[in-house]
């Protein structure tokens, strides 16, 4: 049996399992630490897992960097560094700034070009009359939001990517079975907002219907959002 | 915020002290500040085998891994005023370092993996491997690590070649710390047939398997 395969409804059980490359690689904090491993003294899979984990981090540590000599690579940055440059910190002391001692250049619009300060001016004027009448023709011609997928016009019943958004309580590896029972691949790694990009397959253990499937999904606990994505 | 307020709140949540800017950061990053080059350099001299090691296993490129590191580090030096101290120094300069070396993956610096992950699976369960063939071992691992995507490959690599723990590398990734979960279990899935070929008893483990 794989050192990944769960029991299928042991949500303390997946927790641990998904921390323990940061057990394996000493970073847990006290209490965590402590939990994993009292999880670790009846839970043989993870103890497996535990193992498995190690002996990556060993070989990964035996990987052979050549890394050049530092003293020489910053010899090479001195030559790019400029004196330093000014910080605008607010515990900086006033006489750090060294931009806001030289004077500020100023316009100075003579001759021909003396009506440029007034056409400027009138462009402004021109820009505040007419922004809230486009603001109001957009209103009555776009949705009034947007969805994570924008610019996108869902197709019932089409065979397209799913957008889907999960509980952070769900477990990677809960989350993995879900998307393997409605035969569903990940297609786009979770990023900042942690939405997932997932296709539906037609192989084994797809279900015939996307409605179905994003019906199938939305009934599910921890499941937030389902969304189709299909270009236009 | 002050920097105490926050390692005592943080200690009652539970997070590891060591993941948070303390006084040595604080004092580094505050010399930079002033344009004190001799502390930016402790600071690179100190980082530099680091980042290289980092950005050099990202990209496989040592030249790029070189030009990146002085750009990472350079960044400092230009605007210090970037950290705010919510993490460890290390950690934000890590967090510039991925960046820039994700965008140079993006400009195809990086060859993806020679062997699909299909028949790297194959080639791992031919392959008789002895204590003596680590080199060889080496080389697939090579291979099973360029399997990975990028944001997996960064969560392996910060976790178990520089240590980190998972809430660090949130903050260098910029994600959530489930999705760092989630990218380690989906690298684990992927690395699995080559971890299979290091366990020591593993023919014991298959019996075991199969009874």
């Amino acid at each position: 049996m794989s050192t990944l395969q769960t029991h299928p409804s042991n949500h303390a059980h997946e927790d641990i399992l998904t921390r323990l490359p940061w057990l394996a690689n000493g970073s847990l904090g006290a209490e965590e630490r402590r939990q994993v491993e009292a999880h670790l003294e009846v839970c043989s899979i993870c103890r497996q897992e535990l193992s498995a984990l190690h002996a990556l981090a060993e070989t990964l540590g035996k990987q052979s960097v050549p890394v050049p000599d530092s003293h020489a690579a910053f010899d090479r940055l001195k030559a790019r560094m400029s004196p330093r440059p000014v910080m605008a910190t607010r515990n900086a002391s006033p006489g750090m700034d060294r931009t806001r001692s030289k004077p500020r250049p100023r316009l100075a619009f003579r001759g021909r070009h003396r009506y440029i300060p007034l056409a400027m001016a009138a462009t402004v004027l021109m820009a505040v009359l007419i922004a809230p009448l486009l603001t109001q023709w957009n209103a009555l011609t776009e949705p009034g939001f947007h969805t994570l997928s924008d610019r996108v016009n869902p197709l019932p019943g089409s065979r397209g990517d799913l957008r889907l958004v999960f509980d952070s309580k769900l477990t990677p590896p809960a989350i993995d079975r879900l998307l393997r029972e409605v035969g569903a691949e990940v297609i786009g790694e979770p990023g900042e907002g942690g939405i997932y990009t997932v296709r539906l397959s037609s192989g084994a253990g797809a279900q015939a219907d996307p409605s179905a499937v994003m019906a199938y999904l939305r009934q599910q606990e921890g499941v937030l959002l389902v969304e189709v994505v299909t270009t236009q | 915020m002050d920097s105490e307020l926050i390692l005592m709140m943080d200690r009652d949540a539970g997070i590891p002290a060591n993941t948070l800017c303390d006084d040595r950061d604080q004092h580094s990053i505050a010399r930079i500040r002033e344009g004190n080059a001799a502390a930016f350099e402790a600071l690179y001299l100190e980082l530099h085998p680091r980042l290289y090691g980092f950005i050099y296993r990202m990209t496989r490129d040592q030249g790029l891994a070189e030009d990146l590191v002085n750009e990472t580090l350079l960044l400092v030096w230009e605007k210090p005023e970037g950290f705010n101290g919510q993490s460890k120094l290390s950690t934000w300069i890590f967090g510039i370092a991925y960046r820039k070396a994700l965008k140079a993956i993006a400009k195809g610096v990086r060859a993806s993996s020679a062997v699909p992950l299909d028949d790297l699976s194959e080639v791992l369960t031919d392959q008789k491997v002895s204590a003596t063939r680590e080199v060889e071992l080496e080389n697939l691992l090579s291979v099973a690590l360029g399997s990975l995507s990028d944001e997996q490959l960064a969560v392996v690599e910060l976790t178990f070649t520089e240590g980190l723990a998972y809430r660090e590398i949130a903050v260098i990734l910029g994600c959530p710390e489930n999705t760092v979960k989630t990218r380690m279990f989906h690298a684990r899935r992927k690395l699995e047939p080559y971890l299979a070929l290091l366990k020591p008893d593993r023919d014991e483990y298959r019996h075991e398997e199969m009874t």
